[in-house]
């Protein structure tokens, strides 16, 4: 039996993901800008928003397991992690190429 | 250890986390070296640029008639090494995910080691990715303007479900040991504590977490299939190059995937029993178990392998017949050949003489049978990836050689690995305290 917070927890996961893929597909300018593969999407970081939509679904598993305080803690440690790895390729990489 | 003093089965378990000899210390000192020397061959790449490797776009050859232009593999040993990582990645949450939704409590005592085993790899499978790009400092652009047409977002979307999934349910699965090493580890009970997250142990509480991580584990196997998948399409959605356009690449990297990710907890799991003597908690049964498993994926796999060849060689279109001649008959003939009698041929053997008697099944060669499959699926992938490229349609054939800084860095990655798996066994038990618990 899913409880109710585990059950919201997996609602806002859902509906990040959504909106992340949503906003890819409206800012989507693929047909228009065909020369600019990278500048594709008109909406930035939609990629990184259902990424975020998938760490809030996963963490779903903890709704029910920890503390608010934890839990919270848990899903920032997870999205902030994610951040810092990409980072620190970008920081450490970007000093030593010329 | 004192004379008399029988060791209890906990104990036993916890000697990896208390316990460090000298011969671990040596190890991870050299292992460190090895780190070393690796990061510098990668500042050495980061600072001169990818040219230091021996990946290349087109390949200037001279010949007799004066220059020419031929194919270069601008794929090599990292994007070998990739599907790599991602196949070892496999089988770690795959066998845990079994033995909770089949409740196969006998292999309880292997899920750990693979759990870790998955968390170890992944990361190692993104740095293959990192190390072969040009621009790695651009690697954000992946986020801020990645296309949803582009199977590379999509593996970083598979790969970054399976990585947060793969540390919520180690995680949950951990808690009641770190817990239970709060209070016999007193001098670490700071980490754990803070760690466990006011975990009481109670029963209910007990009964929430074996909930969640059954849920959890249902919704894992179909990430885990999704990701090797998507890796696949990363070269079977791909017309322009000869013999990767095919519908059967997504089992046939899923199958290859179990395969080395089995064989894999197979070698820890016979490793662990060696160094800790846990002939009482890794029984040979269990061991049996799992080279069944092994010997039945290695079938599938060498079936779909002998399909794919099959279909080529019989009615290939002439792209694909010259990527095969050239595995077949060509220069990778010598690496094609011993991959399918040694690397494959052998180890089917070992793995199917149990059939014909129980005592035919001998853990140590199995051992060596696991460690030689993985080997040769690190060069089934190579012959997978460099032979395509080598032989591109408009060119004529090329050479790759991969350079001592490009093989360092390739290497980087298992130094590393053994590292983060060091460290992870010295902080945390590598077998569920619940095993010996009952």
């Amino acid at each position: 039996m899913v409880n109710k917070r585990t059950a919201a927890v997996l609602v806002v996961g859902f509906l990040v993901l959504i909106s992340g893929l949503s906003l890819w597909v409206l800012g989507d300018q693929t047909d228009s800008v065909v020369s600019l593969p990278l500048a594709s999407t008109g909406v930035l970081w939609a990629p990184f928003l259902w990424v975020c939509g998938i760490i809030v679904l996963l963490s779903a598993a903890f709704a029910n397991i920890l503390h608010v305080k934890h839990y919270f803690l848990w899903l920032v440690s997870l999205v902030v992690g994610y951040l810092v790895i990409f980072g620190i390729i970008i920081v450490v990489t970007g000093i030593l190429i010329p | 250890m004192k004379s008399g003093y029988t060791m209890t089965p906990e104990d036993s378990i916890l000697q990896s986390v208390t316990k460090t000899g000298t011969a671990c210390y040596v190890f991870v000192c050299a292992l460190l070296v090895l780190t070393g020397e690796f990061l510098y061959a990668w500042y050495i790449q980061l600072t001169n640029g990818l040219v230091v490797t021996g990946m290349r776009s087109i390949y200037n050859a001279p010949n007799y008639m004066g220059p020419y232009i031929a194919g270069g593999s601008p794929w090599g040993i990292y994007i070998t090494n990739f599907i790599f990582w991602i196949g070892i990645s496999h089988a770690g949450i795959a066998i845990s995910a079994s033995v909770r939704l089949m409740d196969l409590k006998k292999y309880k005592v292997v899920a750990r080691m693979a759990e870790v085993l998955t968390l170890v790899a992944l990361p190692m499978a993104g740095l293959s990715i990192v190390f072969d790009q040009g621009r790695p400092d651009r690697i954000i652009n992946l986020l801020v303007y990645g296309r949803f047409q582009s199977p590379m977002l999509w593996d970083l979307t598979a790969i970054t479900t399976y990585f947060m999934g793969t540390i919520v349910y180690l995680y949950l699965s951990l808690r009641g040991d770190i817990d239970e090493l709060a209070r016999k580890l007193p001098n670490r009970e700071w980490f754990y504590k803070r760690l466990a997250m006011n975990y009481q142990g109670t029963e209910s509480e007990k009964e929430r977490h074996n909930q969640t991580l059954w849920w959890l584990a249902l919704a894992i196997v179909p990430i885990m299939v999704t990701v090797h998948s998507v890796v696949s399409f990363v070269f079977g959605l791909m017309i322009a190059r000869s013999a990767w356009y095919s519908t059967i690449f997504a089992i046939y990297f899923v199958v290859g995937a179990i395969v080395s990710g089995v064989a894999a907890v197979y070698s820890l799991a016979w490793i662990f029993r060696w160094l800790y003597k846990w002939e009482s908690l890794i029984t040979d049964e269990v061991l049996k178990g799992i080279s069944w498993a092994l010997r039945n994926v290695l079938i599938i796999y060498i079936y779909l392998w002998i399909a794919e060849e099959l279909t080529t060689r019989y009615m290939g279109s002439s792209a694909d017949l010259r990527v095969s001649d050239y595995l077949w008959f060509g220069p990778y003939a010598p690496i094609f050949w011993t991959l399918a009698i040694v690397g494959f041929g052998i180890p089917a053997i070992i793995l199917l003489k149990p059939i014909f008697g129980k005592r035919h099944f001998n853990p140590a060669l199995t051992f060596a049978a696991s460690i030689i499959l993985n080997v040769a699926l690190w060069v089934k992938r190579f012959t997978i990836v460099v032979p395509s490229l080598l032989n591109p349609p408009l060119y004529q054939t090329g050479v790759y050689i991969p350079t001592p800084t490009e093989i360092s860095i390739m290497l980087g990655t298992f130094w590393l690995a053994t590292l983060l798996y060091i460290a992870f066994i010295k902080l945390f038990p590598i077998i569920d305290l619940d095993v010996v618990k009952g």
